[in-house]
């Protein structure tokens, strides 16, 4: 648990204000790219664990002291003492707790955006540069909102409050060592809905559900020269559109995805995306071919 | 070809070249420091080192998400292996033909014409300028 605190002291201040801020961003080759991510990515799992941690100690020093208050009566003097270290523990360990959480990282970031990068890489030669902005906020950030429903009643709720958020959380650009240049897209629209329900003891319960729509967008555009297009290959997944130009070939997808939780999308979604569009292009006329 | 062996990419695949440093222990390609397996004490080639883990492992053409942070470039061979395995066939924009990658069904690795390196000879030897 101590080691998330050495972590983090250990970003330099620019790390710092990346998390702070947000938004990770900017032109970068791609060891420079991986290695900034993953010093976030390394600190960003051990925060996730730790507060995990955290979360399981608060609980067990809650119940703890109000188990000792419950039965003072058989030990007053331990009892009250165990009840009062418990109420401390639990308030440092919530006030250390909220100091991660203001540091926390989408998973987003460690679970999609490092992975296809670290791919991406591969097809890279050493000085070429990417260009990434990536949203380190969680999907749900107020900043995220774009609206919120008026309450409405169906079926066994008394009350529904349908919150939704935009999260363009994953843009990126890249040349690659083959001449062709690649943009992507993640955006993921979120809704929130927040039911109120009167149980048979008629005790009023909150629910929150998630719906969460994802649009994975890519284009890679390729040199005439070096590739031809097959434009009549057809996908099950993914929209297709192939923009004809005079010296390069733009191969446009896109797919959209719906989930009922705020977990990150499978990055391989993002691969296949990527593949599907190789798929279209045809074998270079000088290779082996 | 008197480089590495090996072939660079994930989407398309290329030719190395890079001065070789060892042999590949499995395959007898050359291989340069890049290509070299770290976990392998650098005895094996990546390429090597990705199938040896894929059948220690079972096929598996998902990402591997407790690999939490690592993602260094043995993590991205031994995915590339996978993914190829599970059916991605890569374009190949270069001009040294080997045998190795045939089992990917790689595009474009034809033999028609052009250079064919099956790691004896160089293949382009005699046709240079003297």
């Amino acid at each position: 648990m101590l080691q998330t605190f050495r972590l983090l002291g250990q970003l330099s201040p620019a790390e710092r204000d990346t998390i702070v801020s947000g938004q990770f961003a900017g032109d970068f080759t791609p060891d420079a790219l991986l290695d900034q991510m993953r010093t976030l990515a390394t600190f960003d799992a051990s925060n996730d664990k730790t507060r995990g941690r955290f979360a399981g100690l608060i609980a067990i020093c809650v119940v703890a002291a109000i188990a000792a208050l419950i039965m003072h009566n058989i030990a007053p003097l331990v009892l009250y003492a165990l009840a009062t270290l418990s109420g401390i523990a639990a308030i440092a360990l919530f006030v250390m707790r909220r100091r991660l959480v203001k540091v926390d990282i989408s998973n987003n970031f460690r679970e999609v955006a490092l992975p296809f990068l670290a791919l991406i890489k591969q097809d890279m030669d050493a000085d070429q540069t990417v260009t990434v902005r990536i949203d380190l906020r969680s999907p749900t950030d107020p900043k995220k909102r774009r609206g919120t429903s008026q309450p409405y009643q169906h079926g066994a709720y008394t009350k529904i409050v349908d919150t939704t958020y935009s999260d363009a959380w994953f843009h990126g650009s890249a040349q690659l060592a083959d001449g062709s240049k690649l943009r992507w897209d993640v955006t993921d629209e979120v809704c929130e809905s927040q039911r109120t329900k009167r149980s048979r003891s008629n005790k009023s319960k909150t629910k929150t559900r998630h719906l969460k729509r994802s649009t994975i967008a890519v284009a890679l555009s390729v040199a005439n020269k070096v590739y031809g297009v097959n434009k009549g290959l057809a996908s099950s997944r993914h929209k297709v559109a192939v923009q004809e130009g005079a010296k390069r070939r733009t191969i446009k997808l896109t797919r959209k995805l719906k989930s009922k939780s705020l977990d990150p999308i499978d990055p391989t979604v993002l691969v296949d995306a990527v593949s599907s569009a190789y798929k279209r292009v045809a074998a270079p006329a000088g290779s082996a071919a | 070809m008197s480089g590495c062996q090996c072939k660079s990419g994930f989407f398309a695949l290329r030719d190395c070249g890079q001065p070789p440093v060892a042999t590949c222990a499995a395959c007898q390609r050359a291989m340069c420091h890049t290509h070299s397996a770290v976990e392998s004490q650098f005895t094996q080639c990546r390429d090597c080192w990705a199938r040896d883990q894929q059948q220690a492992a079972g096929a598996d053409p998902r990402l591997n998400r407790t690999n939490e942070t690592g993602y260094g470039d043995d993590w991205a061979y031994n995915y590339r292996h996978r993914y190829y395995a599970a059916g991605y066939s890569p374009v190949y924009t270069g001009r040294h033909y080997h045998s190795y990658y045939d089992q990917y069904d790689a595009r474009s690795f034809d033999k028609r014409g052009n250079d064919f390196d099956d790691g004896s000879e160089d293949a382009r030897a005699g046709f240079g300028d003297s």
